[in-house]
């Protein structure tokens, strides 16, 4: 086996809420906890994808592994070596990492010209300015943009255009790794799929490893080789794609999946709709982080933390992760005989 | 971006144009005072003293008979030379504090700000007054005094934005990218908060013109014979029942210059809003 790119270790991220002098004083510092004890590994060539609603702690996740936050406690290691903030890192670690944001504009300094935006991480690697040139050029071409774009402004340039801009910036350092945070849930749905494809085509011709992020899965159904399912700052599930939509262990899943729209209007799908809202991260659930939520819960799962169990391919952090796995067999089996 | 609709929408509220026109009037008359000023500004004619105005002195004479319109279109000189000398200082400082502050965060922030917190608890014309008198009256050492005043809000309005665009995501990306910290805050976070700056840069001449008057009204400033407005208004407010021109004039001075920047402040904020600049930023979005 190859050892992983990235390897996260019991990896705790919390932000003060309120941690002022007197706060300290009385002992009342509050605090949410982003990410709660995430271990996790990104195997070379694959692209895992990160899943989760808002607040599950999934970017949160992405910017320890780019060094826009670094961890509580826990390890992040890139290439087998621990990986701070991004101040802290040598610029082979920062040229080895690329990272493409969810809105393009934002990303895209608005006063710099398509040209210098793209120029901007070979500069800071003291590229001279003839071989940025050229570089620019052809990373313009590869992101399947003609060169009249250099010239102009972010802002006139539609949302997949941009997009498409800040990968050739992204991939400018011929980085091993890419963090997409949400890379096209700013699009519209028809230039989604131009992205995906594209992103797919890079990575077979520049041998990269994705970490995307998406909030829903079937954004990332084509392009994933393993999803991990978050919910408030914990792993859920993480499995092979194809496993975890045929055979999924968790019922947390087992909703997300539900959530997917058909395209074919004579089938019917049960839906699995979740009660409430997603728990405030400042005071978690106990026992199991979804026990408040799921279906299935009971007594047990209120008070005992779920290990981590192996079922076939896949991880499933649920006490009835067996159960619920023989079920989605019995229940895919069934569908399949008729 | 859009220049020419923003000139067009300037041009379109008639305060802006009146503001622009006071201004222009002063700083032509500032630029070209040795050609259309009738006479020297220092030029004594003792037997014509206080002459009321007439068609050899339009704005009459002062107590030692000087020309009244030479010596203001002398003084708009100094007016402008001083405000924009302690604008362009106190901008300076105001914008290289509140970006260290803002951009480095911690303690350095928290030092400097109250630093800064310390300094705006002074009412600006007394701490000027004391500075002034302390370090001795000249226009010098007025121009230090009111850009020791001065600095501290550009500092907090900086610092503010600063701390706002630094969260935007092409900060993190440039971060990420390993461009150097000093590039990062001169090239993409201070060419995104300069525009509310500029337009209280406009507005604070009017302010250090105001302020250098009063000083100098009060004695600290400049010094006679300086044609200074300040001065002449401190100078000329004992013949006040006798001869109003010497007092009058330049008063009218002082409040044109002030008024026309302040209208043209006004008009800038109106046309350089940022809310406006996102609308065009995000069309088609």
């Amino acid at each position: 086996m190859t050892k992983p790119i990235v390897e996260i270790d019991d990896v705790v991220k919390r932000f003060p809420v309120d941690d002022s002098f007197f706060a300290k004083l009385l002992g009342n510092e509050t605090y949410v906890t982003a990410v709660d004890g995430v271990s996790l590994s990104i195997e070379p060539g694959e692209t895992l994808a990160l899943v989760g609603e808002s607040g599950s702690g999934k970017s949160t996740l992405a910017n320890m592994v780019t060094g826009l936050h670094s961890p509580t406690s826990g390890t992040v290691k890139f290439d087998g070596e621990v990986v701070g903030e991004a101040t802290s890192r040598n610029k082979e670690t920062l040229a080895a990492i690329g990272m493409v944001f969810q809105n393009p504009r934002g990303s895209l300094d608005s006063r710099l010209t398509i040209k210098q935006i793209i120029a901007e991480p070979l500069k800071a690697r003291g590229w001279s300015a003839a071989e940025r040139e050229q570089k620019v050029e052809s990373l313009i071409e590869r992101v399947n943009l003609s060169q009249a774009y250099l010239p102009r402004h972010p802002h006139e340039l539609s949302g997949g255009e941009a997009q498409r801009v800040a990968i050739a910036r992204a991939i400018a350092l011929n980085p091993r790794l890419i963090v997409l945070d949400e890379p096209v849930s700013a699009l519209d749905v028809s230039v989604q799929a131009k992205i995906v494809n594209l992103l797919m085509e890079l990575q077979d011709e520049l041998n990269l490893t994705y970490l995307f992020i998406a909030h829903d899965l079937n954004v990332v159904e084509h392009i994933a080789d393993r999803i991990a399912v978050m919910y408030l700052g914990q792993l859920m599930e993480i499995a092979p794609t194809e496993v975890l939509f045929t055979e999924t262990s968790h019922p947390y899943t087992e909703t997300l999946l539900s959530a997917i729209p058909s395209v074919d209007p004579t089938k019917q799908k049960e839906r699995v709709i979740l009660d409430g809202d997603i728990p405030s991260p400042i005071n978690t659930p106990s026992g199991c982080v979804f026990h408040t939520r799921c279906p299935l819960a009971d007594e047990h799962c209120a008070t005992q933390t779920p290990a981590a169990e192996h079922i076939g391919e896949s991880t499933s952090w649920c006490h009835y992760a067996a159960e619920f796995a023989d079920d989605e067999k019995r229940i895919a089996g069934v569908m399949s005989d008729d | 971006m859009k220049n020419s609709r923003r000139l067009g929408r300037f041009l379109s509220n008639r305060l802006n144009v009146v503001g622009l026109l006071f201004v222009s009037v002063v700083v032509l008359s500032a630029i070209f005072a040795p050609v259309i000023a009738p006479e020297g500004p220092n030029e004594q004619d003792l037997f014509n003293r206080l002459d009321s105005p007439s068609a050899e002195h339009p704005m009459g004479t002062d107590q030692l008979g000087r020309d009244v319109l030479s010596r203001l279109l002398y003084g708009a000189r100094i007016s402008l030379q001083i405000s924009l000398a302690v604008v362009a200082i106190t901008l300076a400082i105001g914008t290289a504090v509140g970006l260290v502050a803002g951009y480095a965060g911690g303690w350095v922030d928290e030092a400097l700000m109250r630093f800064v917190d310390v300094l705006l608890a002074f009412p600006g014309i007394l701490l000027a007054l004391v500075i002034a008198g302390i370090l001795g009256p000249n226009l010098t050492n007025i121009m230090i005094a009111l850009a020791v005043v001065g600095w501290t809000q550009y500092a907090r309005i900086i610092r503010g934005s600063v701390l706002s665009v630094k969260q935007e995501e092409f900060v993190k990306a440039a971060q990420l990218m390993g461009v150097p910290r000093r590039r990062i805050v001169l090239r993409h976070i201070l060419p995104n908060v300069v525009t509310p700056v500029i337009v209280l840069a406009t507005m604070d001449m009017a302010y250090v013109i105001l302020g250098t008057a009063g000083l100098s009204f009060l004695g600290l400033g400049a010094q006679p014979p300086t044609p200074e407005w300040g001065t002449m208004l401190s100078q000329g407010r004992n013949f006040v029942d006798t001869a109003w021109w010497v007092v009058n004039f330049p008063g009218l001075a002082i409040m044109i210059t002030v008024l026309g920047f302040n209208l043209l402040g006004d008009g800038l904020r109106d046309v350089l809003d940022p809310r406006d600049m996102g609308d065009v930023e995000n069309k088609g979005m």
